[in-house]
């Protein structure tokens, strides 16, 4: 196998409790004790990340949605996904990248609002209020 | 709504329920509250586990409102929690069955299913009934490392004080769904219905969530459902469930055709309705109460920390073994504020109350000079 295979993005699968809404993924990192919110973007490209499946691969399958996807997008979310700690493993990303906002993917790349990829954290289930006890006497 | 309208605490509540009337539904009436209204209870909302059922409502909504959002983000965290909850009971179960106990699965994961989407019903815990004489090996077996990650409460006096029903009965009743592979034992609709009403009353209706888990579980009976198992002819306990089940229609508009309850709503007291409501326009009282003497800002402090003492209608009628009557329950409430286990508490603050009044005037007086 080649190195550029054998980098090829991973996810994260240990202590992270995955559910699926409507157009986006919640992911529970049990061992951080923090939560994110990943939008169709991310969450497509998270859920590519099998160790097969390359940039490209991924670049065609979310120009489906939206045909000025470019690979450009992609490394972006693999970025953002690599900084919160939901990838197994650093990806190399080109240089161009490197520094990339979410301003500059629509403005430069014309991309649309709602594909720039996005990660947000989100107050952890943990640590989040769910009174579901009786009032103090 | 008029401003002094918005003002009044059962308007206030009203508001609350409106917000959560129908939500369960699929799909969800559309939401009818215009943005000032929303703005106004949404912190009592966004503090409750009521907010990610409110979603389900907003997400819908056009225009779309500013705080929609913070409501969007309560169904999210709801969602990865029930997630997250649905492991935790599938360990737990494994656990207390190592011990050859087998327990039965109340509220929390038995009342979510019943939700069009399990994830907008949070919950915190895991509630388990167990056969009296098994309750200690249960709770070793739970103790034993490694730790279980979250709180299971064993303890369920809806159930063993309140209910009339045995163990053993319950257990008769009870059957087994599916949790992925696992097989969950909840109980029968009619003793879950009946649980969820008392436990319901028994908090004074504290939680608008709760008054929902009764009516969702109303309108998702199975069509053998038995109506005279469920309330039973057993007083007061039998106006404990008639009265959950008619504040179920009569503040969320849950579906009574076809059901007895349709002849208890009218018998249904306005002054529990109305303590009801009062309770909802509040956000939830703290697990710890603040000190008296640390909430003395002015009126609103001394009157915000009255309101978090005073009983609850509800709650006091239920302590008393009473029944709900027309007649409301003044009585009740004055006879619990003033219990001798509370009249010490307050007394023990009273010298502190005093420096603290003392404080301020001095302080006041200072800088009038």
């Amino acid at each position: 196998m080649s190195t550029q295979e054998s980098r090829l993005p991973l996810a994260r699968k240990q202590n992270l409790i995955v559910k699926e809404l409507e157009n986006e993924v919640m992911v529970y990192d049990s061992k951080r004790n923090k939560a994110f919110c990943l939008n169709q973007t991310s969450g497509i490209v998270w859920k590519s990340c099998d160790g097969k499946t390359t940039v490209s691969d991924m670049t065609r399958a979310l120009r489906s949605i939206d045909s000025s996807v470019s690979d450009t997008v992609v490394w972006f979310a693999l970025r953002q996904l690599e900084t919160d700690g939901l990838l197994e493993q650093n990806v190399s990303a080109p240089a161009e990248t490197v520094g990339l906002t979410r301003k500059e993917l629509v403005m430069k790349f014309g991309l649309a609002a709602a594909m720039v990829p996005l990660v947000a954290v989100l107050a952890a289930p943990a640590a989040a209020k769910v009174w579901s006890g009786p009032p103090p006497a | 709504m008029a401003q002094w309208r918005i003002w009044n605490a059962k308007s206030r509540g009203s508001l609350v329920a409106a917000a959560l009337s129908q939500a369960w539904r699929t799909p969800p009436p559309p939401f009818s509250l215009s943005p000032p209204e929303l703005n106004l209870i949404s912190p009592v909302l966004l503090d409750s586990p009521a907010a990610a059922l409110v979603w389900t409502k907003l997400r819908n909504a056009t225009p779309k409102q500013a705080i929609a959002e913070r409501f969007h983000d309560a169904y999210r965290v709801s969602a990865l929690q029930s997630e997250i909850r649905a492991m935790d009971l599938q360990q737990v179960l494994a656990r207390v069955r190592s011990v050859n106990v087998e327990p039965i699965v109340h509220k929390g994961w038995a009342t979510a299913r019943l939700y069009p989407e399990p994830g907008v019903r949070a919950y915190s815990d895991i509630d388990l009934l167990i056969r009296p004489d098994q309750q200690e090996l249960a709770q070793a077996a739970l103790q034993t490392p490694p730790s279980i990650q979250c709180a299971v409460d064993l303890l369920h006096s809806e159930i063993t004080q309140l209910d009339s029903a045995s163990w053993e009965a319950l257990y008769a009743r009870s059957h087994l769904v599916k949790l992925g592979s696992t097989d969950i034992r909840i109980l029968g609709a009619e003793d879950h219905l009946r649980g969820l009403c008392i436990h319901c009353m028994k908090h004074g209706v504290a939680s608008p969530l709760w008054l929902v888990d009764v009516a969702v579980t109303m309108e998702r009976l199975p069509a053998n459902f038995d109506w005279q198992l469920c309330v039973g002819s057993r007083e007061p306990q039998a106006n404990w469930i008639r009265c959950a089940l008619s504040l179920a229609h009569r503040l969320l508009k849950a579906e009574i055709t076809g059901t007895p309850v349709g002849e208890f709503v009218d018998q249904l007291p306005g002054w529990l309705t109305r303590s009801v409501l009062r309770r909802w326009s509040r956000p939830p009282v703290p697990d710890q109460l603040p000190r008296f003497a640390a909430v003395l800002k002015g009126r609103r402090g001394i009157l915000e920390a009255l309101a978090w003492r005073w009983p609850s209608a509800g709650q006091t009628t239920v302590d008393a073994n009473a029944r709900f009557s027309r007649v409301p329950n003044i009585h009740l409430q004055l006879q619990s504020f003033f219990a001798p286990g509370n009249l010490k508490a307050f007394v023990s603050e009273l010298p502190m109350v005093w420096r603290e009044t003392r404080k301020r005037s001095f302080g006041t007086e200072k800088s009038q000079r």
